[in-house]
């Protein structure tokens, strides 16, 4: 690593491979050729002199006329122009600046003369819009840039997806941007924001909440004290422990909520979510059915046809789903979802989202959702059980086996040992 | 750069290799993976799309009006 003036004391330009550009505060990761933090604007037109640039490192941390001087140098770049940041996150020029355009344009829908919790439950929400959880499920360590690659900020952006350390990073990066500081809370399992805001830090975090977002719900991890959160977890889940929890964290009750989401255009204005799929389930709540079965097609009919962007987003899908059977009055022990996999997909690359309902008449019909025809295919419960399986990391037995008969379900598990 | 890429595709594809093996045993904690920094943790269940790995929440079935 040099910075530029000492790279050109024994190279040329032609010699220039790689750059990187910091904030004044950051150190260099010493393994480009030329480290620049200063007075940036000066090397925009360096890429018309380099012309065997072809990598460029940028920061996570940069401010807002940080990452417009970023986007020009890109623009002047030539087209096959690989970025990195904190060393092992690529991406392309192109996927950087297509994820530059999303964040200026979530940028642009907020209010400069906004508070900081507005802005920061502004970012929170849209999180939920434009990420969908993606576990990352090739655990064979054979896809280890590909596991990466996906969490990469920008490009995650452009493909919609990533898990939690991601979304946090996105965040963290708008926040930045438009004047708020936070940092990442890990409890070595998951993480999730503290951000500085008037009379404190706020804990928020987007991952939990990305289903309520996606579906115009109220933030069930917003303005929580660490205790609250702890709480709402207890017995369930150990992922927001902390061996040192933040101080001086703000606590936003319900009202508050309530009132940051009206000035900010989310709620109606008595301060409710929206929450579309809420009502439609009111009307058909409010409707006499012959039976279960009809009830349950009429949900899946209105969700298909009212719900298709959101239903591609499966991870925040499956949890609305789950919570639309027991708002329609369905036992919740007896709704079960899953992610399947057909048989021959030996890498579990295509998950496709299974739901079953436990109560008799329902309990033999296994629907799943078909993205390519949006709709619910519905398939007999042994049939089901021939074609489809768990993860194949998942050593539980499905669920669905109970409800299958014993003998039949014999006759699926020799086929099995005969494939 | 590309040592570099193969270095930690070399660490990381080795452990996580062993990782899966030891994943594929219910309920295992994963200690020894936490403390090396891997997050795949299969305590509270072994449905993989479900479990605390990469911060996927285990959350209570709620009705849809607690969100409006």
């Amino acid at each position: 690593m040099a910075t530029y003036e000492e790279f050109l004391e024994n190279h040329s330009l032609e010699d220039l491979k790689s750059i990187e550009f910091l904030m004044p505060d950051e150190k260099s990761s010493l393994i480009w050729n030329v480290s620049i933090s200063d007075d940036l604007d000066k090397y925009i037109d360096l890429p018309s002199k380099a012309p065997n640039l072809n990598t460029i490192a940028i920061s996570e941390n940069g401010n807002q006329d940080y990452y417009k001087f970023i986007r020009n140098f890109v623009k002047n770049c030539n087209e096959d122009v690989r970025m990195n940041y904190s060393m092992i996150y690529g991406m392309s020029g192109k996927e950087f600046l297509q994820g530059e355009e999303i964040i200026e344009s979530i940028i642009k829908e907020m209010d400069d003369k906004w508070t900081k919790k507005q802005k920061v439950s502004y970012v929170h929400y849209k999180m939920g819009e434009l990420i969908s959880y993606y576990p990352d499920f090739v655990f064979d360590g054979k896809d280890f840039n590909t596991a990466l690659n996906k969490r990469s900020m920008w490009k995650s952006l452009t493909k919609g997806l990533n898990v939690c350390n991601g979304i946090t990073s996105i965040e963290k990066n708008i926040l930045k941007r438009i004047g708020v500081d936070s940092r990442v809370l890990s409890s070595g399992t998951h993480a999730f924001l503290l951000s500085e805001v008037e009379g404190g830090n706020l804990i928020s975090d987007a991952t939990w909440d990305l289903s309520s977002s996606l579906y115009q719900g109220k933030p069930q991890y917003f303005g929580l004290t660490y205790k609250e959160l702890r709480e709402k977890e207890k017995g369930i889940s150990e992922s927001h422990r902390l061996e040192n929890p933040p101080e001086n964290v703000v606590k936003i009750d319900d009202k508050e909520l309530r009132d940051i989401y009206k000035s900010i255009g989310i709620t109606d204005e008595n301060g409710n979510f929206k929450m579309p799929i809420y009502h439609e389930i009111q009307k058909i709540n409010s409707r006499t059915w012959e039976n279960n079965q009809e009830k349950l097609n009429a949900f899946l009919k209105m969700f298909t046809e009212k719900f298709q962007k959101e239903a591609t987003h499966l991870s925040e899908t499956r949890e609305i789903l789950e919570y639309s059977m027991i708002t329609l009055g369905i036992d919740k022990n007896l709704v079960n979802t899953r992610f399947v996999y057909n048989k021959d997909d030996k890498n579990n690359q295509k998950k496709i989202l299974a739901l079953h309902i436990g109560e008799k008449e329902l309990e033999n019909t296994m629907h799943i959702l078909n993205l390519e025809t949006m709709n619910f295919d519905k398939i007999e419960l042994r049939e089901f059980d021939k074609q489809y399986r768990t993860h194949t990391l998942d050593t539980t037995t499905p669920f669905w086996k109970k409800y299958i008969k014993e003998n039949e379900l014999e006759e699926n598990v020799d086929k099995d040992r005969e494939e | 750069m590309e040592w570099l890429k193969e270095f930690f595709k070399r660490l990381f594809k080795l452990n996580k290799t062993k990782l899966l093996e030891e994943a594929k045993i219910e309920n295992k904690d994963c200690e020894n993976e936490k403390r090396q920094g891997f997050r795949t943790y299969l305590k509270y269940s072994s449905n993989v799309e479900r479990d605390d790995r990469n911060g996927y929440n285990i959350k209570e079935k709620i009705n849809l009006k607690e969100l409006v």
